[in-house]
């Protein structure tokens, strides 16, 4: 039997507005995931890419990082963290001391969507593409603070 | 192979040797297993519980094999964020380190497709982990995380020597 597709919240929609990059050390940030991407009571750092890619919750509901008009992510799981706990600094192999910052990239269908990024001691502007070394100490110490919000079903 | 749990107490020492002697794993010769079965290291029950420790070995090894070969059926945006799938590279170096690791009998706990795109071999005992990512790239990076969280990441080098040295670090690091 057809499912007719589902209407995506008005709150999703981007609707003309302009970024805002102020974000509160105490607001959460959510993310999917499936079951295999747990290795026992851990989520694994190699599913976690860089930049990860989140949704904010000053704009958005937990539940919206998994809606889509198909339904293709229904039994993804909704994982949860705060800005606080991903705003850390890190040194890599070649001393260069990088500090991870949220930075909102919304999208039009998506108003809430972010990415980590970051600052590097050698330049202030955020970037997505740090060293490959801090990308990957990034992503192993940032996958590790990351609870579950809502249970995966797959 | 021998089914180990039919062996009877009279002649499961030949049977014993007789699997070993046709494994790849290298063992000491039939002459040197007969002098030196005076010594317990090589009593009845150590050599089974030897023998059956490397077929588990070569199963999980196996398995592990396996696994890393189902990946080449993984799609774009297998992960729902947009990663691509491992690629011939990546799969082939995850298979090369596995080899080494099955010499050294210290396998990884799991092998699952990396969000970067690749091929990851973790290794977790307790509060500790360690693993080993083979990208599409062609670069490996590997890392450990201690009991306090702080991950020490670095590069591998691509060839027998450079996986040892990975290999002995992060079993240092996951069995002290």
């Amino acid at each position: 039997m057809p499912i007719s597709p589902r209407e995506r919240p008005f709150r999703m929609m981007r609707s003309g507005r302009a970024e805002d990059q102020d974000f509160s050390p105490s607001e959460l940030m959510y993310r999917r995931y499936l079951q295999d991407d747990f290795e026992g009571e851990s989520f694994r750092p190699a599913r976690f890419s860089f930049p990860p890619s989140l949704n904010r919750q000053r704009y958005s509901e937990p539940e919206d990082v998994i809606f889509s008009e198909t339904g293709e992510f229904d039994d993804c799981g909704v994982l949860e963290c705060s800005v606080e706990q991903l705003s850390v600094r890190l040194l890599d192999d070649r001393n260069v001391e990088y500090g991870f910052v949220p930075v909102h990239r919304p999208e039009e269908n998506n108003y809430s969507h972010s990415e980590i990024w970051a600052k590097s001691s050698q330049s202030n502007a955020p970037t997505p593409q740090p060293s490959k070394v801090a990308r990957k100490m990034y992503r192993t110490f940032a996958s590790k603070l990351l609870k579950v919000k809502i249970e995966a079903k797959r | 192979m021998p089914e180990v749990d039919q062996l009877n107490p009279s002649s499961h020492t030949d049977k014993i040797r007789d699997a070993l002697a046709v494994s790849t794993y290298s063992y000491p010769d039939n002459s040197m297993l007969a002098v030196q079965r005076q010594d317990s290291k090589y009593s009845d029950k150590n050599l089974l519980l030897e023998y059956m420790a490397i077929l588990s070995l070569n199963k999980k090894s196996g398995d592990l094999q396996r696994k890393i070969n189902e990946m080449r059926k993984l799609s774009h945006n297998w992960d729902t964020y947009g990663a691509e799938p491992p690629n011939e590279e990546a799969r082939n170096a995850a298979r090369e380190l596995l080899v080494c690791m099955e010499g050294r009998k210290f396998l990884p706990t799991d092998a699952v497709a990396s969000a970067e795109g690749g091929v990851a071999l973790s290794f977790t005992a307790g509060n500790r982990y360690a693993d080993i990512e083979c990208l599409n790239s062609g670069e490996i990076l590997a890392v450990t995380v201690n009991e306090r969280g702080e991950p020490i990441v670095w590069e591998v080098q691509k060839n027998t020597s450079g996986f040892m040295q990975t290999i002995e670090h992060i079993h240092a690091h996951i069995s002290p």
